[in-house]
């Protein structure tokens, strides 16, 4: 027994350790859009699922693509979901029991050649998974590859937020998710929707992105996890006997003018890609609509619209997938 | 697999269990596999050079051996053993060679040829200059060959020390790694306090004034003589907290597995000279480098035969100085082509080289100097002094090391003389350089609790000692605040980069 007392101790303070940890976590990291998804994949039903990037978040409302295809869809993009993230995100859905009939991952090709920074943005789909075997998959394949201080300490983001401790704690001891987000994340530009659209609203005086913030698409510049995971994504949907499509939202007119060569570039590199793997891409980018190529119903060249062109484009979208 | 990664913590963790799980005669073996693996992951491919140095190292450290055993006399002796040697050395420096520093010869030969594209073998300097010290070892009989090969391969890529140090000796090395060891609770706490000390270092200090650094030396032309001084300062941060920190990271994953490595620092920065500086900064490669180069080079025939002609042409005194500063000019261009290939490094090592030559000329004259000015040169004030301008010299050394090119070195020192302003330092251009305010003011505690912890070492006090000595709840008191300092002060990583920046030697 007296030499059990030690490792008690060791114990013992890895313990108060990890309390405080998840103490700091819960006072400082508030709930994100991330929690709603998730919660939704895994306890509603539905026949399409998308998942994608920012772009899909705010371009394609379910509800506008039902419509048109008389069946039930989803929405999880999320702004910084990589195509790793998007893996396990449906690995999620399966393992609940909430298998998609189809699954339309929109493309972003920036997302290809970003060297994925590690900070909070990195973790915060992670961490919203529920504690089950995908959130375990999903630690070995990019939680633990990344830095070790944000796996331990994921508060160390939001050391900014102290002042916002005992608030953030009472708001999530009395509210639950949909609530918290409704109160908190909403807010008069940004709105998730029931089926996961963020909806996007302009308002007077709001600041709209420029060139400045587009990257532009470089063949060279792919990183091959982005490859690898996207491939993982396409062979775990056949194996799974799940539909596979991939499409790319539109841009303003004047953004694909401006970066005619990176999206000639773009557009040579991933249908050669999906050719090669027999996957198909509809390419909003390309097709011809008036509607589509206006700007001033997005909220910045790099092709985030707002609700109403959403809306437009989801219609366009689920005649496109109608046809498949 | 990187070592701020939590899989490398994770790695570690298993490693140590079953290293502490598996029968005692048996650890070293889970060690081998861990290393090997360890490597693996970084790339299969890169295993070919690890085994190829482990091979021919040990073959030839067996082969010398069995030669020494079979001719008795001296001469056939050494007439059979050096072509062993030689081609053993030819074919581990070339390896070092060809893909360290084949693009510059490129450069030089043809310029504009275009490089040749392959990929480092991690730790390729380090591994390959400590097998070469264990031929040289057994060469001159300082230990013996090892028999096993799978021992002697353990020596050599041993996984904590193997990206960036410290460079190992058989003779210290060996022994531990056939002893047995027992699982304490006592090597596990100063190990992990060891490389929570270290990660603090890398996140808090290196990783922020690399910020700095990165700015400056990247933009030189937009900055000021002062901001470039202010660089070079946070470089001196930058490599002490990144070399040192990775080093107590290194050293306290070895001593959690019972295994004591050479320390590579002693308070470098507070060195008296550039001479006792490189006894106290990268101390592993300063010795390998006086034991396998100086020494012998100093000893050689020719040296000698320079030496009794340097007495002739310069005088008795001055004569015998000069093979010594020979060498030393000779050792440091090898130690600045150790750290890279480029003019920088060449002009970084004969920098270093020619100061501390310079020192040994000199040291008459200062001798006189003290004399007439009735000055004491073992006075504190003196000491104080001669800190201060080793660490003025040091700093010089530093505008080699990081700007991108020699012209750009040669440019930012000429600027940091001639055109700078001190109002640069109050007019808020500190702010422009990526860091704000609270940075630096993280920046500053740090160093200060770094130079404080250094000030104690120096005056000889064992903090880990005094550690162990204090009360249960004050121990773990300091714990957690070094456990959430950590992740709570340290900076977040740049894009693709935040790894220790000797583990690409």
């Amino acid at each position: 027994m007296r030499g059990f007392k030690p490792y008690l101790r060791v114990v013992l303070f890895l313990l108060l350790w990890f309390a405080i940890s998840r103490f700091l976590d819960f006072g400082l990291i508030p709930w994100n859009y991330a929690e709603s998804d998730i919660k939704r994949i895994t306890t509603a039903t539905y026949d399409d699922l998308f998942i994608g990037t920012s772009h899909g978040a705010n371009n394609i409302s379910p509800a506008a693509v039902d419509q048109e295809t008389g069946r039930k869809s989803t929405n999880i993009c999320l702004p910084r979901e990589f195509p790793v993230d998007s893996y396990y995100l449906i690995k999620l859905a399966c393992e609940t029991g909430h298998k998609p009939d189809r699954v339309i991952y929109e493309l972003d090709p920036t997302y290809w050649t970003l060297l994925e920074p590690q900070d909070a943005n990195s973790y915060y789909i992670y961490r919203s998974f529920p504690l089950c075997l995908s959130k375990l998959l999903y630690f070995k394949g990019k939680t633990m590859h990344l830095d070790w201080r944000f796996t331990l300490s994921p508060w160390r983001d939001y050391t900014d937020r102290f002042k916002d401790f005992f608030q953030l704690i009472r708001q999530k001891t009395t509210m639950d998710h949909e609530t918290f987000q409704r109160v908190h994340l909403d807010d008069k530009n940004d709105r998730l929707t029931e089926d996961g659209q963020i909806a996007k609203t302009i308002t007077e005086g709001m600041k709209r992105g420029g060139y400045e913030e587009v990257i532009p698409f470089s063949p060279d510049r792919v990183q091959a996890g982005s490859l690898k995971w996207f491939l993982n994504i396409a062979s775990f949907c056949k194996k799974e006997g799940i539909g596979f499509t991939v499409i790319r939202t539109p841009v303003p007119k004047e953004t694909r003018e401006h970066f005619a060569e990176n999206y000639a570039a773009a557009d040579e590199y991933f249908t050669q890609l999906f050719g090669s793997y027999g996957i198909s891409l509809i390419d909003f980018s390309k097709v011809p609509d008036p509607e589509l190529e206006k700007s001033e119903h997005y909220v910045d060249a790099d092709g985030h619209m707002d609700e109403t062109l959403a809306a437009y484009f989801s219609t366009v979208l689920g005649k496109y997938l109608k046809k498949q | 697999m990187s070592f701020l990664s939590a899989k490398f913590l994770l790695y570690v963790a298993a490693v140590t269990f079953l290293y502490y799980v598996v029968p005692k005669k048996k650890q070293w073996i889970v060690l081998l596999l861990a290393s090997y693996f360890f490597y693996a992951a970084a790339g299969v491919k890169l295993l070919a050079f690890l085994m190829c140095t482990t091979l021919s190292t040990y073959g030839c450290g067996l082969l010398v051996s069995a030669i020494d055993l079979k001719y008795p006399d001296r001469k056939e002796k050494m007439a059979r053993q050096r072509p062993v040697i030689l081609a053993t050395l030819f074919l581990n420096f070339g390896i070092l060679f060809v893909l360290k520093y084949m693009n510059f010869v490129i450069d030089l030969v043809r310029p504009g040829a275009g490089h040749v594209e392959w990929a480092l073998p991690l730790g390729i300097s380090f591994y390959t200059f400590q097998s070469v010290g264990y031929i040289l070892d057994v060469y001159w009989k300082r230990t013996e060959a090892e028999k096993n090969p799978f021992r002697f391969a353990l020596f050599v890529s041993f996984f904590p020390q193997l990206l960036q140090g410290p460079i190992g000796r058989y003779s210290r090395l060996a022994k531990q790694y056939k002893e047995e060891h027992s699982f304490s609770l006592l090597k596990l706490e100063h190990g992990v306090q060891r490389m929570l000390w270290g990660y603090f270092q890398k996140f808090v200090l290196a990783d922020r004034a690399g910020v700095v650094v990165t700015e400056v030396f990247n933009h030189d032309l937009n900055y000021s003589g002062i901001t470039h001084i202010t660089a070079v300062l946070f470089y001196a941060i930058q490599l002490y907290a990144d070399f040192s920190g990775g080093m107590d990271v290194v050293i306290g994953i070895a001593e959690i597995l019972g295994i004591t490595l050479d320390e590579n620092f002693r308070q470098p920065y507070f060195s008296v000279s550039i001479t006792d500086f490189w006894h106290r900064w990268h101390i592993t490669l300063g010795t390998w480098m006086k034991d396998y180069l100086f020494y012998p080079m100093s000893l050689s025939k020719w040296m000698s035969k320079y030496g009794k002609h340097a007495k002739k042409v310069f005088g008795k005194r001055t004569g015998r100085i000069m093979p010594i500063a020979l060498s030393n000019i000779i050792v440091f261009l090898v130690v600045g082509i150790w750290h890279g290939s480029g003019w920088k490094y060449i002009v970084y090592g004969l920098y270093n080289g020619g100061l501390i030559a310079l020192a040994n000329l000199c040291t008459p004259l200062f001798e006189a100097m003290f004399r007439i000015t009735k000055i004491d040169p073992k006075s504190r004030f003196m000491h104080v002094v001669r800190i201060i301008r080793t660490f003025i010299l040091v700093l010089i050394s530093f505008y080699f090391d990081i700007a991108g090119n020699l012209r750009i070195a040669l440019r930012m020192l000429k600027a940091s003389v001639t055109g700078f302003t001190f109002r640069t330092l109050t007019d808020g251009t500190l702010l422009t350089l990526g860091l704000e305010k609270k940075d630096y003011l993280i920046l500053l505690f740090g160093v200060a609790a770094v130079f404080t912890m250094s000030l104690f070492r120096e005056f000889g006090h064992d903090i880990r000692l005094d550690v162990d000595r204090k009360a249960l709840p004050v121990r773990w008191v300091f714990y957690l605040i070094l456990f959430f300092s950590v992740p709570l002060l340290g900076m977040n990583n740049i894009v693709g980069g935040g790894g220790f920046i000797y583990a690409r030697f």
